[in-house]
């Protein structure tokens, strides 16, 4: 599966745990429940996929960091989108950017080194100008997961 | 704009500044004075204080003998010369090579430009610090290395950067406040009023130094990561994809080009003679020199005119050094985040304009402060605001007094040259924890911030005394010699300590609310009234 591979499984159980978290606030508790279990099974998914075999110990620390991010994000979804998602979103979509926009690569590669800043600064302003820290949250992770998805299908630049 | 996200947008520019503010204020007090990293050098080092002679001596073949006795025959990897200037007036040269155990090793030496001797190397000491401190607070090995500082720095460039954006829609009415000084209120509208004019007149320039140092900073991380990402974490193939394959000896040994040939290797535009070379695979057919001349017109660190090591031709065009838009964009972040294109004067405006940095995020910090302290906001403790309000003092008015001891470190240093950059960064951190400790028990932020100006300035204008007295290099006498450069720097530190002495003069000594302010009007209003009184002779 490799690294990528864990960064996006990982991405996938946060977004999915913070979606379903969110909504399970308004539904009755059962529904809720269920959306909990759903939410630990994808990180122990996660887990397991990216330390497969006798490496317990570290499958086990990171589903720990998973589970606190996903609570913390939930718990305060503009702190963390500020802090961190927004890092992780302008990382991914400026790889994703390099890959696929059709410029000269090494051009390209010096652009988006330039505008990395700009974008992370843009990612940090957006969660405090939405109305919805959840939102901001939740948007960002997608951004990273469908930039990590391109990332992860698009072979490199020769 | 609706309330509810003004207000968000205020949260996230007061706390961007609380939280990395005296970071922030940190990097750019350092930057201030790294700007004049060379002029420092040159201070610092009393070898340096000579006038290059129009043509300095031949150093080819003691260069080459050098290399051959410090190298002992390996195939040097990668070697850089070079030639006296103005502000390093002598020969530099570092090889770097590996032994028969495939141990990387160097050897650096510097000689006379004039007579050709060689000069010791000296230790690291208040220019490498200044300059390092602010671009990678010259973080240690144990905690992650430079890297990790460097970033850091970096993210503080993107904190400022959001701090900027949020400032500018937090301001609404921004004409009317770019020149609103009401001096006459309380202070704290005085340092909100300042804080607004300052920060909104030198806008242009806090955007552009931002943005470039926030790249300068994450450049190094970034590209891992994107490498990581996009290649697979293969960062070689990212660096092969954009700057091109490295060359490769071809196991043919030849006579390299004479160096003292290259030094009047004049640019075919600009006419100017280079400053340093960079070879690789010396001594061999493929050799390959990166002649570097000082940028002419353009802004650009350097020009750059790649030749055949052995016959001195321009090399083989290749498509990896043809200058696109975005090389020339990301060539120019470095002198304009330096102001290395526009000569000194362009220099003390750089100066100003980063100290005025500096000053907008100490006064956005110390309004929080206040506002918690003598306003609604917050729901801490008196006690709590006024700790935290020692404790900014402290680092804030601490910094400068410890930045001009490490002045006073360099000239009065006895100990081995090799720790002297260690001995710099004691004293500083010492130092500063100093002016912490005396912000903590003095317990008055006014008193505290007016008495550590007035140390510091003091401090500056001590320090030509101090070089006049260790070096017998008097400024008033050296000032019109061919080399004046350390001259200099005596004369700005007496001119800069006499205005900060000034500064801590005419600061505040306590904190005059509405009802002192309005007592002491009284005061004022009714001691004329018994002058005029007194004055009237009695009938």
């Amino acid at each position: 599966m490799g690294m990528f591979g864990l960064a996006l499984a990982f991405l996938a159980a946060v977004g999915l745990g913070v979606a379903l978290t969110k909504w399970m606030q308004h539904r009755p508790r059962w529904m809720g429940f269920a959306a909990f279990l759903v939410m630990l099974g994808s990180i122990i998914v996660a887990s397991v996929l990216g330390f497969p075999g006798s490496d317990l110990g570290r499958a086990l620390f990171t589903f720990g960091l998973v589970t606190a991010l996903t609570a913390w994000t939930v718990h305060a979804p503009r702190l963390t989108s500020v802090i961190l998602w927004s890092l992780v979103a302008s990382m991914f979509l400026s790889a994703a950017l390099m890959l696929t926009l059709p410029i000269e690569f090494r051009a390209l590669a010096l652009w988006m080194a330039l505008a990395v800043s700009l974008i992370w600064v843009a990612f940090q302003f957006w969660c405090y100008w939405d109305k919805h820290g959840w939102r901001v949250a939740s948007g960002l992770i997608v951004v990273s997961m469908i930039s990590g998805y391109i990332v992860f299908t698009t072979p490199p630049p020769a | 704009m609706d309330r509810a996200r003004h207000l968000r947008n205020y949260d996230l520019h007061s706390w961007a500044g609380i939280t990395l503010g005296l970071i922030v204020y940190i990097v750019c007090f350092s930057g201030s004075f790294a700007l004049f990293d060379n002029e420092i050098k040159t201070w610092e080092d009393p070898a340096l204080r000579v006038a290059v002679e129009e043509t300095p001596i031949d150093m080819n073949d003691t260069f080459a003998t050098w290399v051959q006795d410090q190298t002992g025959g390996a195939e040097a990897e990668f070697m850089r010369f070079d030639f006296p200037t103005t502000y390093a007036p002598y020969y530099y040269a570092t090889v770097h090579w590996h032994d028969e155990t495939d141990t990387h090793l160097d050897a650096e030496q510097r000689w006379d430009a004039n007579k050709g001797e060689t000069i010791a190397i000296r230790g690291g000491g208040l220019s490498e610090w200044l300059l390092d401190f602010h671009r990678d607070f010259m973080w240690p090995d144990m905690l992650g290395g430079r890297t990790v500082g460097r970033s850091l720095v970096g993210i503080v460039g993107i904190v400022l950067m959001l701090a900027i954006l949020t400032g500018i829609i937090a301001h609404t009415k921004i004409r009317e406040e770019a020149y609103a000084m009401r001096l006459k209120r309380s202070q704290r509208l005085k340092w909100q009023d300042s804080h607004k004019v300052v920060g909104l007149w030198g806008l242009p320039f806090y955007i552009m130094i931002a943005f470039t140092g926030a790249y300068l900073g994450i450049i190094v991380i970034v590209s891992q990561l994107i490498a990581g990402i996009a290649y697979k974490g293969d960062v070689e193939a990212l660096v092969e994809a954009v700057l091109g394959p490295p060359s490769k000896p071809a196991g043919e040994q030849v006579q390299m080009i004479s160096l003292d040939e290259l030094r009047e290797m004049q640019h075919p535009e600009s006419g100017k003679d280079p400053y340093m070379i960079i070879m690789r695979n010396y001594g061999d057919a493929a050799a390959e020199f990166d002649v570097f001349y000082p940028a002419a017109s353009r802004l650009t660190f350097s020009d750059v005119i790649w030749i055949d090591g052995a016959t001195g031709e321009p090399s083989a065009p290749n498509p990896f050094r043809e200058e696109t838009a975005a090389m020339r964009v990301s060539n120019a972040v470095t002198p304009l985040h330096y102001g290395t294109f526009g000569g000194i004067w362009l220099k003390f405006l750089y100066f100003a304009l980063g100290m005025s940095l500096a000053v907008v995020t100490a006064l956005g910090s110390m309004m929080w402060i206040e506002r918690r302290k003598h306003g609604n906001d917050g729901d801490k403790s008196l006690t709590f605001y006024n700790r935290l309000g020692h404790f900014n003092t402290g680092i804030v008015m601490g910094l400068p007094v410890a930045t001009m001891a490490i002045f006073y470190l360099d000239k009065l240093y006895v100990g081995a040259e090799s720790a002297r950059i260690i001995a710099t960064g004691w004293t500083f951190f010492a130092v500063w924890a100093l002016g912490l400790l005396y912000a903590c028990v003095r317990r008055d932020d006014y008193r505290t911030t007016r008495e550590l100006l007035i140390v510091t300035g003091g401090l500056a204008i001590g320090i030509p005394v101090l070089n006049g007295l260790v070096t017998g290099q008097w400024f008033p006498a050296y000032i019109g010699a061919g080399h004046s450069v350390a001259a200099w720097v005596d004369v700005a530190m007496l001119v800069g300590g006499a205005m900060t002495v000034l500064a801590g003069y005419l600061a505040p000594a306590e904190r005059l609310d509405k009802q002192a302010r309005r007592a002491k009007a009284a005061a004022a209003k009714k001691a004329a009234a018994d002058q005029e009184a007194a004055a009237v002779p009695a009938e």
